[in-house]
């Protein structure tokens, strides 16, 4: 929204890239399924505060 | 030895904002355009991309999401009914073809009731739209005082209906401890809600009224009980003020109004803790634009029109000016003082474009007729049944009062009802009647209180 990124929401963001990362690992059961939730989860937090919006069905989320 | 420490669920939020999302709630016009066009741009992109259906709408409308200049430049865009999604549904069967995955892409598929003849409605979400119809709720639980602290009850049968379910996550989601009402009896409710002594229950406003005749017939004043908040949805009748100070007298508590439906598949307007008298519109993750019902052009500010909604939550099944069949009559965010920057829906729901029933040339529409029958308490229920009789139509109001009411009354209450509809509907000349004890239908869901007959052949449906 044209506001530089509070250190709060740059760590938010890594957070949620982290994610997106992970995602494209072949991780066990138990982490694929958490991680994907856990950015599922995130995304609300990038898009609410207008840092991310994009859709995650490719990433199964 | 440790010492056992009570969680402290009051203060795990850490802040006591008003807001759900502060940044977003309190942007002014201008940033919150903004930010509604760059999402409209990656959705519309989205849809063209995934969606077969929006891909050939474009095309027929010739419209390129690359040209999306302005909000107004949706408008080139033709609106969506829920006719062609059936249609779809029907010709592609089980989704149709607005879903931007298939079923194996999905976590959850609801449907809708299916009650008007076309069969239900599959909503197919993925686990990114679950947890922002989650989400969407939040703003209004939060918003109209909800807190850790508090002990939830959501009155609702937990099936196939999407109902009150983003609702049950979003309680959890604050840290709310959740008591789910499923598959109970209305008493069993009510003394649950006593039992867990419940700070907030959740139910359509028929069914609040319902717990409280239940309560009542148990020797139980909710007045006395815990409960603070009713969070309302799935009928027009959360904002209708008659009803809302019934239900609020009945159970000694404060009343909030929200509205969604499951073709969005959660709420995009609730009420906040300042009670405007309407509901905000959740303008960050919706565009709702009113419209003439019959020429599609846009009202103004404080006249009534139909609500076309285009979300940006869902990335299952884009919702792209879908027309709704609401009623709203839309006023600026100025109106209440909250602070927040979304803009009101007056009243709330008014009702349904197609509620609205033509008797002797007379609109009537089921909300006002409500409004007038819910000004006098000691009605427990009622229905409105339109027939015809030879060439004529007759529309009769069917009353059921409270099992202690004095029947000496009812003369004097039939007059004063048959005289305030008939001033409130052009001289409509209401036939009043006094129904049994326990013959008219109650609600859990969505009342269906007026009867159309006139359509049924003779003897039908008696």
């Amino acid at each position: 929204m044209g506001n530089p990124l509070t250190d709060a929401e740059a760590r938010l963001l890594d957070v949620y890239s982290e994610l997106k990362a992970l995602c494209h690992e072949d991780l066990e059961p138990v982490a694929a399924a958490n991680v994907r939730g856990a950015l599922a989860l995130m995304h609300n937090v990038v898009c609410s505060l207008g840092l991310v919006y994009e859709h995650l069905s490719d990433l199964g989320v | 030895m440790l010492a056992i420490v009570a969680p402290d669920r009051w203060n795990r939020l850490g802040s006591d904002s008003p807001y759900w999302n502060p940044k977003t709630e309190t942007l002014d016009r201008e940033r919150l355009e903004a930010l509604q066009l760059a999402k409209l741009r990656r959705q519309c992109e989205w849809a063209a991309a995934r969606s077969p259906w929006y891909r050939r709408a474009f095309a027929q409308s010739g419209f390129d999401p690359d040209q999306l200049r302005s909000l107004s430049d949706l408008q080139r865009l033709e609106p969506l009914t829920r006719a062609e999604w059936m249609t779809s549904q029907a010709e592609h069967p089980p989704y149709g073809q607005l879903p931007t995955i298939d079923g194996a892409g999905a976590i959850r598929v609801h449907t809708t009731s299916g009650t008007t003849g076309m069969g239900p409605l599959r909503a197919l979400d993925s686990r990114k739209d679950w947890s922002w119809i989650a989400e969407m709720w939040c703003y209004a639980v939060w918003g109209c005082g909800v807190r850790p602290r508090d002990t939830a009850y959501i009155a609702f049968g937990y099936g196939s209906f999407i109902g009150f379910w983003g609702l049950h996550y979003a309680m959890e989601k604050v840290g709310v401890l959740n008591v789910p009402g499923g598959a109970q009896s209305t008493e069993a409710r009510v003394r649950q809600i006593i039992d867990f002594e419940v700070t907030v229950v959740a139910s359509t406003p028929t069914y609040a009224l319902r717990l409280a005749q239940e309560a009542r017939s148990l020797g139980i004043d909710l007045r006395e009980s815990s409960v603070t908040r009713l969070i309302l949805s799935g009928e027009p009748a959360g904002s209708i003020p008659v009803t809302k100070a019934l239900i609020e007298e009945q159970w000694g508590a404060k009343a909030f109004d929200t509205a969604g439906m499951t073709e969005i598949g959660t709420i995009m307007v609730f009420e906040c803790a300042h009670q405007p008298g309407g509901t905000h519109i959740i303008e960050d993750h919706f565009i709702e634009e009113v419209l003439d019902p019959d020429s599609l052009e846009p009202v103004d500010y404080g006249e009534r029109g139909e609500r076309v909604v285009t979300s940006f939550g869902r990335g299952a099944i884009p919702l792209l000016r879908y027309r709704t069949a609401d009623l709203v009559c839309r006023v600026p965010a100025a109106r209440c003082s909250c602070g927040r920057g979304f803009d009101i829906y007056e009243g709330g729901i008014l009702g349904r474009v197609d509620d609205m029933k033509l008797v002797r040339g007379t609109n009537v529409y089921p909300r006002a007729i409500e409004a007038i029958v819910r000004e006098h308490g000691e009605v427990d229920e009622f229905q409105t049944l339109i027939t015809r009789e030879g060439i004529r139509d007759e529309i009769t109001l069917r009353v059921e009062m409270k099992p202690d009411w004095d029947a000496s009354g009812w003369d004097r209450l039939a007059r004063e009802l048959h005289k305030r509809l008939g001033l409130a509907f052009e001289g409509l000349n209401f036939r009043i009647e006094c129904a049994p004890q326990g013959e008219l239908p109650r609600f859990e869901l969505k009342a269906k209180r007026t009867l159309d007959r006139r359509d049924v052949p003779m003897g039908a449906g008696r």
